[in-house]
């Protein structure tokens, strides 16, 4: 588990940037790979950590009416208007439930920050480069486009590291 | 002063208050860079002379205004510069130090005529007296006139004559100490002889005046007409140089002038094969002698005239600032602003009849033809919108200045010395942005300067230099501006932090254990962590850095800190460059609060069921004989678990354009000026919204686009093809 300060709500981002700092040492070569780890109804996802400007609490949301069904609404993250968006629709998943245990991840979307919403955070995961399945053939769900990775950090754990270019592509931009 | 209240009334009040404080900032701006340059006694004497300038018309600006306690003041610290400017009291780190507590004093007379005029000229005296008497005191100390004709005043006297008395007669007291100052220094003389068209003399003067500026001091110029030439005036400036003839010809560049070097170093009785007369003359034929060319202008009176020209366009830059820029107050471009948002509504009207238009057969060429000029409206618009944002664009550079004196008073108050390295400037951002940025960033640096930096033994012992550096930068990226204060200091205590966020209940001493350096300095946003106990003079207000953060979210920003124990801190503030700040009425719907533009409100109104009327399946209500159309909103936006109509409700009548509607809401909240920050690109199908806006609540609010509710509303009803309830016709 990242160290998470049960305080001020505000206070409660988690910044990634030592686990980052260490990434960058291990991404030259073959060495490990690093990605948070975090749940969508049960299974392990991960997301590159590159990619993960903050992870926060579910703040106050600001419904926003005759938006898409996936977008929960905008939230202010530190001074900026984030989209706050349910990554289970946006793979076509159930909704997610609100608040529980859920985090958002902040990732950058084009020119502007959105918020994923995920059911929880799991921790960040190390995996050897050489371990990562990549695009593995996983017939016509209607998800796969979105796998770019199968990692294996432990004998019986799979996680499905996402394409999160595809899901903005297919969904948001 | 009272009685004339009303007669001179706030508006020059405000013109004044304003010039005033730009004259002050730029007097403090002169007043650091004599302070840097004071101990290299290397100093730029046009700073001093900025000063005495500035000081001057401080005074009379006052005078005028009746504020009397400024007027005195600057009245006394005039005087002081005069003598400063001529040599007579030497410019020390006591002496800046007074100057800079009278501008203090300055400001804050300015801020109680702000306040009130009797306030400003009811201002204690006594303070003014004190700084009035130290001022006294100090040109009584000064060093006795260096008068005395010792043999190096002899000899200084002999080489004065070797410039003629063409030129010694016809100098001022002022630019005779700066001659023999410079005389004194060594430094060799150059003349730099020129024909300017009279009609670009100022320009032309300017130009060569600045190519000169980085050679030396120019200590006068001499003026002379050529009859031939009624259209010319020929001016030989005469420079003491820091540098060789061949640099100040490369600092001129193309432009064509004579440089001949004035011989000081030979003995009046010694050799005389070059007359002084010979030696002011350009080496050109054509120029005549110096002496003659004088003498075509009576010397002394005429000449001062024939000055003023081009030594009135050398006056300080709050001066010549005055003359080229407008001041204008924000309200008024706020003003513009809205004008400008109400253009857009109408534009957008103008294009939904080029719809229409295009809908009718036979009709099609004029819609083109309308499309085409409202897309050229639209053009100019934008530009117009992007000009006012750009008027209303201030450079960090007064905030920064004013950072140096803080720096300065601070680390003289701890005996600490600081180097301020100062980068960015000219970066610019939105006034009311600079506004908001000018408390924190003060916190920001008085606490690096503070806390941040040790003293010089605990440096010493860490092998730091004993200066301690604190670099301000300011640059952009994109739509904001990055502003970075780093300090070479002890960096953050992250024991003492934890200590205190435990004692204060925000982690307790497990977590506090786990904490990452990173979560550490989230610690210091927390109210009251990192609050110092002690609360000194110089600690301020004791505000910590979670007002900081505070103040800075507001306007639409984030700090972040990076600190390094044993280098340094370094707090980077990301502000947008621009803020919308509109008037808004805050109303509920379907529990939550939204912003409706306050220029697309005609009025609010107390409603219940009965005031509403089904006109041919429209729902309706009659306001002082006039049908207007009803838009339940909570049903507009399809709200989750939509509750029936209540029997009691507000009505928001927003207007666009020619069209009315009334917005039915479940109550108000009030009027409140919001900072809109746009909506992402993700959200670019949701129409109805032109941006969310943080209201000191948690919470977003959202800001109606009430345009595109209006219009979506009727096309709606016209589609269905229901009585179209324009209210007027156009």
């Amino acid at each position: 588990m990242m160290g998470l300060i049960a305080a001020d709500e505000d206070v409660l981002e988690v910044i990634t940037r030592q686990s980052r700092a260490k990434k960058k040492a291990d991404d030259q070569g073959d060495g490990p790979r690093s990605f948070l780890g975090f749940t969508l109804s049960g299974q392990e996802y991960g997301l590159d950590l590159d990619l993960i400007a903050q992870i926060v609490k579910p703040p106050q949301l600001t419904w926003v009416p005759r938006a898409e069904p996936y977008v929960l609404g905008v939230v202010s993250i530190r001074g900026a208007v984030v989209t706050l968006v349910d990554l289970k629709q946006l793979m076509n998943q159930e909704p997610t439930a609100w608040p529980g245990t859920a985090r958002i991840l902040i990732v950058e979307a084009g020119d502007e920050r959105v918020g994923l919403l995920v059911d929880s955070v799991t921790q960040v995961r190390r995996v050897d480069n050489m371990d990562l399945e990549k695009r593995p053939a996983l017939g016509n769900g209607p998800q796969n486009d979105y796998v770019l990775f199968l990692a294996r950090p432990e004998p019986d754990k799979v996680v499905v590291v996402i394409d999160l270019d595809m899901v903005f592509e297919k969904r948001l931009l | 002063m009272i009685d004339d209240k009303g007669t001179k009334g706030q508006k020059a009040l405000g013109e004044f208050l304003s010039e005033a404080q730009d004259i002050i900032e730029s007097l403090g701006k002169s007043l650091m860079l004599i302070d840097k340059s004071v101990e290299t006694k290397d100093m730029d004497q046009d700073l001093v002379n900025d000063l005495f300038r500035g000081m001057h018309t401080l005074k009379s600006l006052s005078a005028v205004f009746e504020v009397a306690p400024l007027s005195l003041l600057a009245h006394h610290e005039e005087s002081l510069l005069e003598e400063v400017r001529l040599g007579r009291i030497e410019i020390t780190a006591e002496l800046l130090d007074l100057i800079f507590s009278s501008l203090d004093v300055m400001t804050r007379i300015l801020g109680k005529v702000g306040e009130s005029e009797e306030a400003g000229a009811a201002w204690k005296l006594a303070e003014v007296d004190a700084l009035i008497k130290e001022i006294e005191r100090v040109q009584k100390n000064k060093a006795p006139d260096i008068e005395d004709p010792g043999a190096e005043i002899e000899r200084l006297h002999d080489k004065l004559q070797l410039f003629g008395p063409e030129v010694l007669e016809v100098l001022t007291e002022y630019e005779e100490h700066r001659l023999k100052a410079n005389l004194e220094r060594g430094l060799p003389f150059y003349k730099i002889g020129k024909t300017y068209k009279l009609e670009l003399i100022d320009v032309e003067l300017n130009a060569v005046k600045n190519l000169l500026k980085s050679t030396g001091e120019i200590i006068t110029y001499l003026p002379s007409v050529d009859e031939s030439e009624p259209e010319k005036l020929g001016i030989d400036i005469i420079l003491a140089a820091q540098v060789g003839m061949e640099e100040i010809v490369a600092a001129l560049g193309d432009i064509d002038a004579q440089v001949t070097k004035i011989e000081t170093d030979r003995h009046v009785s010694g050799d005389r094969s070059t007359p002084p007369d010979k030696l002011l003359a350009g080496d050109d034929g054509s120029s005549l002698a110096g002496k003659e060319r004088l003498d075509s202008i009576p010397a002394g009176e005429e000449r001062q005239r024939a000055m003023i020209p081009f030594s009135d366009s050398t006056q300080s830059l709050s001066l010549r600032s005055v003359s080229q820029t407008v001041r204008v107050d924000i309200r008024k471009l706020d003003l513009l602003m809205n004008v400008v948002g109400e253009l857009g509504i109408m534009r957008r009207a103008i294009g939904q009849m080029g719809d229409q238009l295009g809908s009718v057969v036979g009709r099609g060429d004029l819609a083109i033809e309308l499309h085409r000029i409202n897309r050229g409206f639209d053009r100019n618009l934008l530009e117009l919108r992007n000009g006012i944002l750009e008027v209303r664009m201030v450079s960090l550079t007064q905030i920064f200045d004013r950072l140096s004196r803080l720096v300065r008073k601070v680390a003289r108050g701890l005996g600490k010395e600081i180097h301020f390295a100062v980068s960015g400037g000219d970066t610019e951002v939105d006034k009311l942005i600079i506004e908001e940025l000018s408390d924190p960033l003060m916190h920001i640096v008085r606490n690096a300067v503070n806390h941040g930096i040790e003293s010089i033994d605990a440096r010493r012992k860490s092998g730091k230099p004993d200066f301690g550096t604190v670099a301000i930068t300011a640059y952009q990226k994109g739509n904001h501006v990055i502003i970075e204060v780093e300090d070479d200091g002890a960096g953050i205590d992250f024991d003492k932090v934890v200590q205190v966020a435990v004692e204060r209940g925000f982690v307790d001493d497990e977590q506090a254990h786990a904490l990452s350096e990173e979560e550490m300095l989230k610690l210091i946003f927390l109210p009251g962590v990192s609050t110092t106990t002690e609360t000194t003079e110089l600690s301020g207000r004791g505000v910590g850095m979670d007002v900081v953060r505070t103040n800075i979210a507001a306007i639409g920003g984030v700090v972040d800190v990076q600190s390094e124990p044993g280098t340094g801190t370094k707090i980077s503030i990301t502000i947008p460059v621009t803020l919308a700040i509109i008037p808004t009425l805050l109303v509920v719907v379907a529990n939550q609060t939204f912003a409706v533009p306050l220029n697309t409100v005609a009025e609010a109104v107390f409603a219940t069921q009965k005031d509403v009327h089904q006109i041919l399946g429209a729902e309706t209500m009659a306001l002082r004989g006039r049908t207007i159309p009803l838009c339940r909103l909570a049903e507009f936006f399809d709200a989750p678990d939509l509750e029936p109509p209540s029997e009691e409700f507000y009505v928001v009548i927003a207007s666009f354009g020619q069209r009315l509607l009334g917005l039915e809401v479940d109550s108000l909240i009030g009027q409140q000026e919001v900072v809109t920050k746009p909506l992402g690109k993700t959200l670019a199908k949701v129409r109805f919204f032109s941006g969310a806006a943080d209201i000191g609540d948690e919470r977003l609010v959202l800001v109606l686009d009430t345009g595109a509710i209006i219009e979506e509303f009727y096309s709606i009803t016209e589609s269905a093809e229901l009585a179209s309830p324009a209210v007027e016709e156009i």
